[in-house]
């Protein structure tokens, strides 16, 4: 199964754990993820929008936003939660858009749910405008190679960093991919895309403060 | 004893154990082969920042750079002497006018270093506009931590903070040799805030992967490397 049917499927289960309040990646990140942004009054492509949590805090902001997502259902509930907005179903490694359509692209906790994002990343490079900023945040690498060991607290890695390893996020129960940080610089690098700032937020209940448990990254179009 | 007295004090066996194949073994074999790699084709003038005994800037010589190396051990800069340029100064206070160079390369020095702002600041400086700095650094995922045992399936246990700077010591004594790898540990983002506050832009980054018969290894990054450009 692709990453794209997998979240096709669990996208009823995905709706219920948003709007019920259990996305603790929205909770604790976007809120520094939005600090990261450029300022508003931009066009803003936001790259697996889901069902829209995001992209409807951006337009609040005062943000131009369009949303994207390859699950007909998830794209389905974003309009119908905020009918005035704009919601494309399309895949985000073959963008539905010309270049240089977009001042900003976002994607919030989404390239490492995609099948491709090196590909997304540099369709998003092509969409963006010369000058133009790509925002991302991911589970970060180093906490999605290992677990935890909670008797012994410690941070224990079993199998291998290096690999891609499909996994099913454990809090979530939502189907992700493993991949080390080199693979999204990558897709940065492959696209023009500059780097200009990188956070790594702490964790909170387990291990609190020793270890990074999301990354977020800016980085600029040449 | 700061990390530069550290280094200061085992010049001498530094040097034996990385002119020694017995040694220094991972440098040559891989982790100095895609450093270089890294770097952009030979231009004006280049720094080697932290050079140490000066294994890279002998090798940067060799492929035609013009390369001055810089240290603050007086006991390094002597025996990277016999081979190359190099001179006795602080990373945080480089003896160069601004623009000197258009290559700045710190290969395994930064967490060596104890402010590592001040050195990214003054390479900001010391590099023309639109000049490299590439740096090659201990994968700060794994400094912090290590294999429980030597087993193929061992797992990589990291205990306390990876996200808090903290001196590490870690003496190896083999074949003859006794080294302290005393290092910072910082975490990724300690390395990029340094970055952006000097101006830098990041256009490559590696994780360099062991190459060797240590199985376990292949499961764990070993060096970051890294190319930034200054705006």
């Amino acid at each position: 199964m692709t990453q794209k049917e997998a979240w096709e499927s669990v996208a009823e289960h995905w709706i219920a754990l948003v709007r019920t309040g259990g996305d603790r990646s929205f909770d604790y990140g976007a809120e520094a993820f939005f600090e990261l942004l450029p300022p508003p009054a931009r066009s803003v492509l936001e790259l697996g929008c889901g069902e829209g949590r995001v992209a409807r805090r951006l337009a609040a902001l005062g943000y131009a936003v369009v949303g994207l997502d390859s699950s007909p259902t998830m794209v389905g509930l974003a309009r119908e939660a905020d009918p005035d907005g704009e919601y494309v179903l399309g895949d985000a490694a073959a963008l539905p858009f010309g270049d240089a359509s977009f001042d900003l692209v976002a994607a919030f906790m989404s390239l490492q749910d995609m099948d491709d994002p090196a590909a997304a990343i540099c369709e998003s490079a092509r969409v963006l405008v010369s000058g133009g900023c790509f925002c991302f945040a991911v589970i970060h690498p180093l906490w999605t190679s290992g677990e935890v060991d909670d008797d012994a607290n410690r941070f224990v890695i079993r199998g291998s960093y290096l690999a891609a390893v499909p996994h099913i996020r454990p809090v979530m129960q939502v189907p992700s991919i493993h991949r080390p940080l080199e693979s999204y610089f990558r897709g940065l690098e492959e696209g023009g895309l500059l780097v200009q700032t990188m956070h790594e937020l702490p964790t909170r209940t387990r291990l609190p403060g020793l270890l990074p448990v999301y990354l977020h990254v800016r980085a600029v179009r040449t | 004893m700061t990390l530069r007295e550290t280094w200061d004090a085992q010049a001498a066996e530094w040097t034996r154990f990385a002119r020694d194949p017995r040694g220094d073994s991972w440098n040559p074999r891989f982790n100095l082969p895609r450093f270089l790699e890294l770097l952009p084709p030979r231009g004006r003038r280049a720094l080697d920042l932290g050079c140490g005994e000066g294994r890279l800037a002998r090798a940067l010589a060799a492929r035609g750079y013009a390369v001055v190396g810089v240290d603050s051990s007086a006991a390094m800069v002597a025996a990277a002497s016999e081979t190359v340029e190099a001179v006795v100064a602080d990373a945080g206070s480089l003896p160069f006018d601004d623009g000197a160079f258009d290559l700045v390369a710190a290969f395994m020095s930064l967490h060596d270093m104890d402010d590592l702002d001040n050195a990214v600041r003054e390479t900001a400086r010391v590099l023309e506009p639109r000049g490299r700095f590439c740096f090659a650094v201990v994968h700060p995922f794994v400094l912090p931590g290590r294999f429980e045992s030597r087993e193929e399936s061992a797992r990589f246990l990291i205990r306390g903070s990876y996200l808090d700077s903290h001196r590490r010591d870690d003496l190896v004594e083999r074949d003859g040799f006794r080294v302290n790898f005393a290092a910072a540990h910082r975490p990724i983002e300690s390395y990029s805030r340094a970055l952006e506050q000097a101006g830098f832009v990041t256009e490559r980054l590696r994780e360099v992967r062991y190459e060797g018969d240590d199985s376990r290894r292949h499961r764990v990054p070993s060096f970051l490397h890294l190319r930034a450009a200054r705006l």
